[in-house]
C-alpha cells in the first residue's frame, strides 16, 4: 500500500484548561479544506496525546498552547512518542509559543513550531507538504 | 430631532454635496463597511438622525442612559483602572500589585485600588495544584489559591471595605469568593462591607470549549450564587457579563453586543424563575465589553448596551430603581487586536482602544499590554498601561466633557444601526431559545465563521493589519519576556499537602458530605428546591475544605463536560 494515495490524517489537540482554541480551530478548518482529515481533541495529560495518536493512526501531531503549557508538554510528549516508537510522527507546536522557546523545542525534536503572527497558509503548506515524506503506515506500525 | 425644516435642507445639501463629488472622483462609490459588516456613508448629516427621539439620547445618568451611566463621569475622579493580572505564588501576586499602586494605581482622589486577581488555569478547572492535570501549569498564567490561608497571603493588611477585589473566575468563583469572605471574616470584616466583583462566566461554553456544568446546571448554579451574593454582600457584583470572551472568540461588535445581552436576559430569566426580583440585584451587574479595532463602533456598542439594558430591565422585569436601568461597562481593549510582530505597535493600538473606552463612557477600563501576544506581561509594561491611562486622562483634556460625541451625526446614527442589528440577532436567540443555542452549537457556529471571516481578510490582505500583511520587516524587536517562577509550582504542592495534613479530615468530610446533599437538593427540585448553595460551600471552605475538593463535589453533582 503506497502513502501518497492516502489522504493525510492530523491529530490537532489543545491542553483541557487552555481555553484559546480560536487559532487552532481555524488551523482545522482550513486544513479540512485542503482536503486533510483532522482529528480535534481535548487532553488533560501528554499521555493522552499519545494515545490519541496512537488510536487514530495518524500522520502528524499538532499541540496547540497559548498559555506557556508547551514548557512542559513538549519534552513530556516527545518522551512518551519515543517510548512508543512513534518518532518517526512528526509532532509540530502551534500558539503563543515566545520565539526564544521555539528553538528550543525544535533542539528537544518538535518538527516545526509555529509561534505567535504565522499565518494560518503556512502551517496547511507545511502539513501539506508532509504527505511526500511520512512512512506509509503499514511500515511505521512494523 | 431636528426640524423637519433642517432635514430638508440637509437633504438637498447632501445631494449637492454627493453630485460634487460624483464629479470630482468620476462617479466612483465608497464601499464602506463597519467591522460588524454594516454599511456606511461616506458622511453624515441630521437627515440620518432624522427618526431619533432626543430622549432616547436624552442626558447622561437618565434613562436610557445613552449617553452615560452616572450624571458627572470623570468629573471628580478618573475612571476605574482594572488591569487584571496573577502570576506564581499568592504573595507574588500581591507585590506585583503593592507595585501598580505605587505607581498611582489609585492615587487620584476617591479611587478605590482594585486588586484584579487572574487566576491560574488550574483554579479555574476547579482543581488544587498537586492534581495530576496541573504539572507544570501551576501559577503559569495567573496566581494560584486553593483554600482561605492563600486568601490571606493575597489580602492580609489591606482595609478590605475600602479594597475592590476582583476575582476572575468562571464555576471557582463559588469557593473563590466563600474563601474571600472566610478570609474577609477572619480580619475582623463582615461580609456587607466587602466590595468588588466576580467575573462568574457561567456560560463560557458559548465561546469556548472550556469544559463546565450541563448548561441547566450553570443556570441553577448562577441563581444560587447571585441570591447569595444579592442578600448577603450587596457591595458586590455577582457576575460580569463577558462580551469580551464572545468577541475574543471572533464576534463581531455587534454579535458581541448580542450574545452578551442575551445571556443577560437568560440568567436573568433564571433568578426570576427561582423567586428572585430583578430590581434587587441586576443593579450589580457588570457588562464586560471589548474595545476593538473599529473606533467608533466600539463607542456605537457601549452607547446602545446602556440604552438596550434600560429597555429591558425595565419592560421584561419591570425594574423600577435607577441603578438597574444604569450599566457598569467595564471595558477592554481587545487582545486580538496586538500582534507578535513589532510589539511596539501594541502600544499605540491599546492607547487608541483606550481612547475610545473613554470616549464611549466606560465605568472601569483595562488597557491590554503590549508583549501580551508574547507572553504573561512585565511589569514595565503593566506600568505603560497606566501610563497611557494617566496621559489621557490628565493631559490630554478628552475626560472633561460626559459624551463628548453625543449628537454627532454619525455616532447617533451608528448607535441606533448597532442597536437594531443586536435586537434582530438576540429576537433570533430568543426564537431558538437561549440553552438550545448554547447547547446546539449554534453560539459557537456563529462566532467560528465570523473569525474564519476575519482570518481570511487578514490572510488575502483585504483586512490591513500593520507589521502582519503590510509594512512588515524581517528584523522584529524582542522585548525582554517575563517568565513566572518554575519553583512557584513545587512550593504550592508543598503548601496544599502540609494544609490537607494539618486539618480536621472528619470535618472536611462531614461539610463536604452536606455540600453534596444541598447541591443535590438544588440540582433536583429547582426553582422550588429548599436549601441555599453558597452557604454549604462557605461551610466547607470553613472546615478547610480546598477549592478542588468543594469543584470536585459540584462536579459530580452537576456534571461536568464539553458541550459543543
Amino acid at each position: 500500500m503506497g502513502t501518497k494515495t492516502q489522504r493525510l490524517r492530523v491529530l490537532l489537540c489543545k491542553w483541557a484548561m487552555d481555553a484559546h482554541d480560536r487559532g487552532v480551530r481555524t488551523v482545522a478548518r482550513s486544513l479540512m479544506d485542503a482536503g486533510v482529515e483532522v482529528i480535534f481533541t481535548r487532553f488533560e495529560l501528554p499521555a493522552e496525546v499519545v494515545r490519541t495518536a496512537q488510536d487514530e493512526d495518524v500522520d502528524v501531531i499538532g499541540v496547540s498552547c497559548s498559555m506557556g503549557e508547551h514548557r512542559y508538554f513538549a519534552p513530556e510528549i516527545l518522551r512518551l512518542m519515543r517510548e512508543k516508537q512513534m518518532a518517526g510522527v512528526p509532532l509540530i507546536f502551534g500558539g503563543a509559543i515566545p520565539p526564544e522557546d521555539s528553538g528550543e523545542l525544535l533542539r528537544l525534536g518538535v518538527a516545526a513550531v509555529f509561534g505567535p503572527g504565522s499565518s494560518v497558509k503556512a502551517v496547511c503548506e507545511y502539513v501539506s507538504g508532509l504527505t511526500c515524506t511520512v512512512m506509509s503506515r503499514e511500515a511505521r506500525w512494523s | 430631532m431636528f426640524t423637519r425644516r433642517v432635514q430638508k435642507e440637509a437633504r438637498e445639501l447632501e445631494q449637492e454635496w454627493r453630485k460634487e463629488y460624483s464629479r470630482l472622483y468620476d462617479g466612483r462609490e465608497c464601499d464602506l463597511r463597519t467591522d460588524s459588516g454594516i454599511p456606511l456613508k461616506p458622511v453624515y448629516t441630521p437627515a440620518d438622525v432624522q427618526k431619533s427621539d432626543f430622549r432616547d439620547i436624552g442626558m447622561p445618568g437618565v434613562s436610557p442612559y445613552t449617553r452615560g451611566t452616572y450624571p458627572l463621569l470623570y468629573q471628580f475622579s478618573m475612571w476605574t483602572t482594572q488591569q487584571g493580572m496573577g502570576y506564581g505564588l499568592p504573595e507574588q501576586t500581591r507585590e506585583r500589585y503593592d507595585l501598580l499602586r505605587q505607581q498611582g494605581l489609585d492615587a487620584h482622589e476617591g479611587m478605590v485600588p482594585q486588586y484584579f486577581v487572574v487566576p491560574d488555569a488550574v483554579v479555574q478547572e476547579g482543581y488544587d495544584p498537586d492534581h495530576p492535570a496541573a504539572r507544570g501549569q501551576v501559577g503559569v498564567v495567573g496566581s494560584s489559591w486553593c483554600n482561605v490561608k492563600d486568601m490571606e497571603v493575597l489580602f492580609g493588611g489591606l482595609p478590605l471595605d475600602k479594597t475592590g477585589v476582583v476575582f476572575a473566575t468562571y464555576d471557582s468563583s463559588l469557593p473563590t469568593l466563600a474563601m474571600y469572605v472566610a478570609c474577609a471574616e477572619n480580619m475582623g470584616f463582615y461580609p456587607e462591607q466587602l466590595r468588588g466583583h466576580t467575573v462568574a462566566n457561567f456560560y463560557r461554553q458559548t465561546c469556548w470549549d472550556l469544559r463546565s456544568f450541563a448548561p441547566e446546571n450553570e443556570l441553577k448554579v448562577a441563581t444560587e450564587y447571585i441570591r447569595y451574593c444579592s442578600h448577603n454582600i450587596p457591595r458586590w457584583s455577582p457576575i460580569s457579563f463577558q462580551g469580551y470572551g464572545f468577541q475574543e472568540a471572533g464576534a463581531t461588535p455587534v454579535q458581541e453586543l448580542a450574545f452578551m445581552l442575551a445571556t443577560a436576559v437568560a440568567f436573568t430569566d433564571a433568578c426570576v424563575e427561582a423567586g428572585l426580583t430583578a430590581d434587587d440585584f441586576v443593579g450589580r451587574y457588570g457588562f464586560h465589553v471589548a474595545i476593538d479595532d473599529d473606533f467608533f463602533e466600539a463607542i456605537a456598542k457601549v452607547r446602545a448596551l446602556r440604552r438596550m439594558w434600560a429597555r429591558i430591565a425595565a419592560e421584561r422585569w419591570g425594574c423600577k430603581r435607577p441603578k438597574s436601568l444604569a450599566t457598569i461597562i467595564q471595558t477592554e481593549t481587545a487582545g486580538t487586536s496586538l500582534t507578535a510582530q513589532q510589539p511596539l505597535n501594541n502600544i499605540v493600538r491599546a492607547g487608541i482602544g483606550t481612547l475610545a473606552a473613554v470616549l464611549a463612557g466606560a465605568t472601569s477600563i483595562w488597557t491590554t499590554h503590549y508583549d501580551e501576544a508574547l507572553s504573561i506581561p512585565t511589569e514595565e509594561s503593566a506600568t505603560l498601561c497606566l501610563r497611557t491611562q494617566q496621559v489621557i486622562y490628565h493631559e490630554s483634556n478628552v475626560a472633561k466633557v460626559v459624551d463628548p460625541l453625543g449628537g454627532s451625526y454619525y455616532v447617533e446614527w451608528l448607535t441606533n444601526r448597532v442597536e437594531e442589528e443586536a435586537s434582530k440577532l438576540m429576537k433570533r436567540i430568543e426564537d431558538i431559545g437561549y440553552l438550545n443555542c448554547w447547547r446546539s452549537g449554534w453560539f459557537r457556529r456563529e462566532l467560528e465563521r465570523s473569525s474564519y471571516e476575519w482570518r481570511q481578510a487578514l490572510e488575502k490582505g483585504e483586512r490591513v493589519k500593520v507589521g502582519v500583511n503590510r509594512y512588515y520587516t524581517e528584523e522584529d524587536m524582542k522585548p525582554r519576556l517575563f517568565r513566572s517562577d518554575p519553583k512557584a509550582e513545587d512550593v504550592l504542592v508543598q503548601r496544599v499537602r502540609e494544609f490537607r495534613a494539618r486539618r480536621d479530615s472528619a470535618k472536611v468530610q462531614a461539610a463536604l458530605g452536606e455540600l453534596k446533599k444541598v447541591a443535590m437538593e438544588v440540582k433536583e427540585r429547582w426553582p422550588k428546591h429548599n436549601a441555599e448553595l453558597m452557604p454549604a460551600v462557605l461551610d466547607s471552605v470553613k472546615a478547610n475544605a480546598t477549592l478542588g475538593e468543594v469543584m470536585g463535589v459540584l462536579k459530580e453533582v452537576y456534571g461536568w463536560a464539553y458541550t459543543y
